[in-house]
């Protein structure tokens, strides 16, 4: 299964909209891009209008660099594939701390696509970036993850 | 932070519809079922229902006010209060107006009111409310397409790091739903009165790992009403009041709904403990005064969870505390006498409040002897959550 992507099927694409297709444009060019307030640096997660830190409605994109650490994962019941009693079918959802951001920690919600089974994840594991596109062109991506061993 | 004004308005009416199956009240609809729960209120109450002046509400709940009032025959509508945000998490908030408008004259009469009915499955959805198919909203788009999309996966998250921090276990969980379905057993309200054991918990369907089914409540359909006023007025009311001692509503820093971003020391909680420090303080109570504990429990990590924030062990020792008993009718504490979310019927937290009035009115079901005051606590959920606590 070396090629294939554990992802969960039937799932919406996300709505692209201002304050956030930079990052999904990012993650299409192998970059992992969150907001950072213009003013103060606070990098923050998911796309909000405002600094937490402080205050200023002025930011930009960040270019992180990919990797962090998972916080906590759940492994998921995929219905369209068929496993057996060794190999259950199942998808993972990771919560996952980015590393270089400035401020309160930034976590990101998203898929580790290498990890098939529920020996292969833990809390703590490294993990880095790896895109996986949506959409009818080839320039917007999920920002999902792999396992760095 | 201000003073606030403890006991200023109280619970003197309870009541609700008939509870059924997911779906099975449709052909009544949500507006025949309030209604149902606001007169049943109503007659415990020993009011006349054209009386009702205020109207609470919460979960973005579709039934509105003014229909209700119509079809109440409400001589003056005076108020009406939503709360917004899904999962539950808001009853102190309906409560906290109803509280607040009769506490300053804004109504005599405030009903808090929840009717459900589940066509559109909550337990289905790819992102909160939204079915397979449906266009989700912005605010979806960092959960909807990785998965996210089961209720308990939320819990399932925290769960997991709860358990990855703490060492607490799958049994511990199953000890949860095994203390709802034992409390409800004679509870002929009840849906799910048979009692489970650990072996059983642990066969049933894998939902979300670590949680199973028997770790999720139900999917049903029913509403109910609570009917808040001044204790002045309730002297002329058929029962002796239930005191709201105090209400809190206390969100947690960067909780929002996106829950997964809090600061670290907030993530494995129902996010509460910042509610649980206002409530208890604006009470002049701690938890070593509490008699009956109402925890919502739409899953069961959200229980263990709940023992902690609300100051009943040490943070992480909410697995052990259930372990030994502790949440047993026999226990230190008391845990949802009536059977919860999980064994009694799902409508998003107001049965407890339903339950918390039984217990101080002592005609509970499994009644805790001398019973003066009750927590309701919410699950995980929309900020606000927050808490509720009712004396005698």
């Amino acid at each position: 299964m070396s090629d294939a992507v554990n992802r969960p099927a039937g799932m919406p694409d996300p709505v692209v909209a201002p304050i956030n297709e930079g990052m999904w444009r990012a993650a299409a060019a192998g970059r992992l891009d969150v907001q950072r307030c213009a003013s103060c640096g606070a990098h923050r997660y998911p796309p909000t209008d405002g600094c937490y830190r402080c205050g200023s409605v002025r930011w930009d994109w960040s270019t992180l660099p990919g990797t962090g650490t998972v916080y906590s994962y759940i492994w998921v019941p995929d219905r369209t594939r068929t496993g057996t009693p060794e190999a259950p079918a199942v998808y993972n959802v990771a919560v996952v701390t980015l590393e270089g951001t400035e401020g309160d920690p930034a976590r990101i919600l998203s898929n580790v696509i290498d990890a098939w089974s529920p020996d292969d994840l833990h809390v703590g594991d490294r993990v880095a970036l790896a895109p996986v596109g949506f959409g009818d062109g080839d320039d917007l991506a999920l920002p999902c993850f792999r396992m760095l061993s | 932070m201000s003073e606030f004004r403890r006991d200023a308005a109280c619970v003197v009416g309870i009541g609700h519809s008939a509870y059924g199956t997911r779906g099975s009240l449709a052909p009544l609809g949500l507006g025949r079922i309030a209604l149902d729960a606001v007169l049943d209120a109503c007659a415990d109450a020993g009011l006349d229902a054209p009386d009702i002046d205020g109207f609470a509400g919460y979960c973005d709940d579709p039934t509105w006010p003014a229909d209700l009032a119509v079809a109440l025959g409400t001589k003056e509508f005076r108020y009406s209060g939503l709360v917004w945000g899904g999962r539950g998490s808001g009853v102190p908030g309906a409560v906290a107006n109803a509280y607040a408008a009769v506490a300053t004259g804004l109504a005599d009469y405030v009903v808090v009111v929840r009717s459900l009915i589940q066509q559109a499955r909550l337990g289905q959805s790819v992102a909160a409310g939204v079915q397979p198919g449906q266009a989700i909203p912005l605010a979806a788009s960092y959960t909807a397409p990785f998965g996210m999309a089961l209720p308990a996966a939320i819990y399932a998250l925290k769960a997991r790091r709860h358990m990855a921090l703490y060492g607490t276990t799958t049994d511990q969980f199953a000890e949860v739903t095994i203390n709802a379905r034992r409390n409800a057993v004679n509870n002929p309200d009840a849906r799910f009165r048979e009692e489970i054991t650990v072996e059983e918990h642990h066969a049933s369907r894998l939902v979300c790992d670590p949680l199973r089914l028997l770790d999720c409540c139900m999917e049903s359909d029913g509403a109910a009403a609570l009917i808040v006023t001044t204790p002045e007025r309730a002297r002329d009311l058929r029962h002796p009041p239930v005191s709201i001692r105090a209400v809190a509503t206390t969100g947690e820093y960067k909780w929002a709904t996106a829950s997964f971003n809090t600061i670290d020391e907030d993530y494995v909680s129902t996010g509460h403990r910042r509610a649980a420090r206002d409530l208890y303080h604006r009470a002049g109570l701690g938890p070593d005064d509490v008699d009956v504990a109402l925890f919502y429990d739409g899953f069961t990590p959200s229980v263990i969870m709940s023992l902690e924030d609300w100051g009943f062990c040490d943070i992480g020792e909410g697995g052990p505390f259930v372990a030994d008993g502790g949440i047993r009718r026999e226990g230190r504490l008391p845990v949802n006498t009536h059977g919860g979310n999980l064994a009694e019927v799902y409508l998003q937290g107001i049965t407890h409040l339903l339950e918390g009035v039984r217990q101080l009115r002592g005609t509970a079901i499994n009644q805790i002897a001398d019973a003066s005051v009750a927590l309701y606590a919410s699950g995980v959920g929309a900020s606000p959550g927050g808490g509720v606590l009712l004396s005698r």
